[in-house]
């Protein structure tokens, strides 16, 4: 009895010695996120021409030399479905593949990572269209069949998006219902960067200044979206406006625009806002 | 806590029947019973309001039953309705209290409501006080293991008490201490003593939204843990002695330190000295965002894990308890010194009894900050120095015996009081008392205190102010107490604002003592203010009517 009350006390104070959590807080020294479900939906505008874009999640990293070639797919895919291919690079959490090379910023993010440990990412290059059906590796070869059958589903939400200001900036969504949808529904809200010259591996080449696309560099909703306030139903409008302040200086930013089932988390649009 | 409807007959008869089961299956049974009445009428004058129920209820049975190393305790309370200045979320009644403990010399655990201490309370103290209307007991497992003469490890998990439920925040602790006295040999007879201790203490609550002021799109991220670390020691070399505890804690946005996320820090040190007829003792504190609580968006005085001592004294007399302090848990900083001489008989200022004098000060300022944001950031940087001005008093106090039958006592104080500890804007109030307590045996069976008091301020009431200080001015009092043998006592009382303060608070009380038992009833008018213990504070409003009170135990 003794023995079982002393390890009692072990496990209690090992719990509480454990219990300290230390926050970081952000640039500005805020210790706070965007609260995207405090942004307030309201009845939206109908949509003339739905559009159901192709959203490609991929994963990768410098030190990945497979990681190259799956970005000249996608790049191939891009010029040949345009704006419909809605795609976002998420820089690995791997401490070896995805760590930064020489004279390299750091590209993983937390909300990267978040994702990552969601899908169980074992290796990377990886991808997911609409974050739903098979992953796609290596060179990702295949990958277009599978784009072009996204894109050619009939919408269930269409959407679209606007931002508006250079360091404060709103992002306005505008959606619409186009087949009745009775589970709950996210919107993410996604910021990246394209043009950004650091190192990666090519094959078995380093080059110093590969030019990365679609960087994800911070999730500004939530990490898996804001609640969006609605019913579902066939013809229902919403619209909602966040805010957003970017990091100093930032150049060639996108914000791409997510909405998703809330419990599989599967994307049923995408947009890139600008 | 599931409440439990239990009924008052239901609970007389529970009573009536333990009391008579003292001896019950080879235990021992004990308790105490309180009940508190009051009859409230409306008073314009001094701001009392009449209640609906016209006689409201505070009453509580604690039972005890032990038998050998077993033990276990129940409390029925009973608010209906919570006599005025009682948070009205007391309404009820119920089991409010109940624990199963076993206790040996190496070994104690309890199951239930337990109430613990760590040191000094910095980081963990529980407990009750049923005239402050506060109890923060945990419901959990509280384990005790003493390995060897002198080491104490104390390992404890709970939810605290929240009125008639529990917090959902979950507290976690581990304690230990290391006597040396004990523990080594040569050490046991030695002048010097020593203990040392350290404890930690982690809350966990689950995420909520908060948002920031100025931008509600962004909400904080909050630590679902809180930890708080503190180490102690406890010296002493014959006369002398030196208490030491600091005090740290992470992270803890909450809503008395507006959600900042700047970590906490406390400091306390007691210096004193002590020997026949003499003690003199300085105390130190310095507190840094320290309050503790359970709870991140519960304001008021539940749910705190820690306590923060006072640095100030506790006065009894009236008038010097009319401006109490309130500690400042978000940050204060002061010193208090005391000193207590017994002048021997037969000296010239001892006497023909001798003289006892007693002298206090004390001081307690805010510290100086910088403001680096509000809600959501580290909230302020501090720099040294001495802030504004809380607090602070001097009292002298002499008493001596005049002759076999009589002895008096003399007092005087001065008080510097800040209305900022009350979460009031204005002026400093200085405040000049003067008490004089007389008692005079009259003979064996009777005897008579006199007591006056005089409070001289620089306040001044204002009734055009949304809430007048009612204590303003300058106030005399005067009290006649008649003891009659044993059993019997009669006081008689009066407050009066004489100038610049409004009211008039006559009192008068009888009671009855016999054995464990007394009754007291009385009739008179009670002033708006507040009432501290230990810096712990709660509002007490006017009121006008009669009181009644019962205390018994067995």
């Amino acid at each position: 009895m003794k023995k079982i009350l002393i390890a009692l006390m072990g496990v209690m104070g090992l719990m509480s010695l454990m219990g300290c959590d230390k926050i970081e807080p952000d640039a500005n020294g805020r210790y706070a996120v965007f609260a995207g479900s405090a942004a307030t939906w309201t009845d939206g505008t109908p949509i003339a021409n739905p559009v159901q874009h192709a959203y490609v999640e991929k994963y990768t990293g410098p030190i990945c030399n497979n990681c190259p070639d799956a970005d000249r797919t996608l790049e191939a895919a891009h010029t040949q479905f345009g704006d419909t291919l809605v795609l976002v690079s998420v820089n690995s959490k791997d401490n070896t593949l995805g760590a930064p090379g020489p004279d390299s910023p750091d590209m993983r993010t937390e909300d990267g990572a978040i994702w990552e440990d969601f899908w169980n990412i074992q290796s990377i290059p990886a991808a997911y269209i609409n974050r739903s059906g098979s992953v796609y590796t290596s060179s990702m070869a295949d990958i277009s069949a599978g784009i072009r059958a996204a894109i050619n589903e009939s919408p269930v939400v269409a959407l679209e998006g606007s931002v508006s200001g250079s360091s404060e900036i709103s992002v306005d969504v505008n959606l619409q219902f186009i087949q009745a949808y009775t589970n709950p529904v996210t919107l993410t809200l996604v910021l990246t960067q394209d043009s950004l010259r650091y190192f990666q591996i090519d094959g078995t080449q380093p080059v110093y200044d590969y030019v990365h696309n679609h960087m994800l560099r911070d999730v500004i909703t939530d990490v898996w979206g804001a609640d969006i306030d609605c019913t579902g139903a066939v013809g229902e409008c919403r619209k909602a406006t966040f805010r957003f302040t970017l990091p100093d200086g930032m150049e060639y930013w996108h914000v791409v625009a997510l909405v998703s089932d809330k419990e599989s988390r599967r994307v049923l649009n995408s947009v890139q806002c600008n | 806590m599931k409440r439990l409807k239990i009924t008052i007959p239901l609970l007389l008869c529970l009573l009536s029947a333990t009391v008579h089961a003292q001896g019950i299956l080879g235990g021992h049974v004990t308790g105490n019973v309180q009940a508190d009445a009051q009859l409230c009428r409306a008073d314009s004058v001094i701001g009392a309001e009449a209640v609906e129920e016209i006689m409201r209820m505070n009453a509580r049975a604690d039972i005890l039953y032990t038998n050998g190393d077993f033990s276990a305790g129940l409390r029925f309370e009973m608010y209906q309705n919570p006599l005025l200045g009682f948070d009205p979320r007391y309404k009820g009644q119920g089991l409010a209290n109940y624990f199963v403990a076993y206790n040996t010399k190496r070994l104690s655990v309890t199951a239930g409501n337990f109430y613990e201490q760590f040191g000094s309370g910095m980081i963990l103290r529980t407990y009750e006080d049923r005239y402050l209307g506060l109890d923060n007991s945990l419901l959990g497992l509280n384990l005790t293991f003493r390995p060897w003469d002198g080491v104490t490890l104390k390992a404890l998990a709970g939810k605290q008490r929240y009125f008639w439920d529990y917090g959902e925040g979950l507290v976690r602790g581990i304690d230990g201490e290391v006597n040396f006295n004990s523990i080594i040999k040569s050490m046991q007879d030695s002048k010097f003593r020593a203990t040392v201790g350290a404890g930690f203490v982690s809350k966990y609550q689950p995420d909520e939204t908060i948002t920031l002021l100025d931008d509600p799109e962004y909400k904080l991220v909050l630590p679902k843990n809180v930890g708080a670390a503190s180490v102690r020691a406890d010296l002493g070399y014959g006369g002398w002695s030196l208490q030491a505890e600091y005090a740290r804690k992470g992270q803890d946005p909450w809503t008395y330190n507006d959600y900042i996320y700047r970590e906490g820090e406390a400091i306390m040190l007691n210096l004193g000295y002590s020997q026949r007829g003499f003690s003199a003792g300085i105390q130190a504190k310095r507190i840094d965002n320290m309050g503790f609580k359970s709870m991140r968006g519960v304001s008021g005085e539940m749910l705190f894990i820690n306590y923060l001592p006072a640095i100030t004294k506790n006065h009894t007399y009236a008038f010097l308890a009319m401006y109490p302090y309130a500690t400042q848990v978000n940050g204060e900083q002061g010193l208090q010194g005391d000193v207590m001489w017994k002048i021997k008989k037969g000296t010239l200022l001892g006497g023909k009894y001798g003289t006892d004098l007693h002298i206090n000060s004390s001081v307690v300022t805010g510290l100086v900050t910088d403001s680096i944001g509000g809600r959501g950031t580290e909230g302020y940087t501090v720099k040294g120095g001495v802030g504004d001005l809380y607090y602070g008093d001097v009292s002298i106090e002499v008493s001596r015996k005049l002759s076999k039958s009589v002895k008096a006592a003399l007092t005087y104080a001065y008080q510097v009081f800040n209305p900022k500890v009350e979460n009031e804007i204005g002026p400093l109030h200085h405040n000049n008392i003067v008490i004089a307590d007389v008692s005079w045996k009259v003979n064996k069976k009777h005897s008579l205190r006199f007591e006056t008091e005089w409070l001289g301020s620089d306040s001044h009431y204002d009734a055009s102010e949304p809430a007048p200080d009612m204590r303003a001015g300058d106030w005399l009092m005067g009290l006649v107490e008649w003891n009659i043998g044993t059993h019997w006592f009669v006081t008689a009382s009066d407050q009066y604002a004489y100038r610049d303060g409004v009211g008039n608070y006559p009192s008068v009380n009888v009671g009855y003592t016999h054995g464990a038992t007394r009754l007291q009833l009385g009739y008179g008018k009670q002033r708006k203010g507040i009432i501290c213990i230990g810096g712990v504070c709660r509002p007490v409003p006017a009121s006008n009517g009669l009181t009644f009170s019962l205390t018994t135990s067995f």
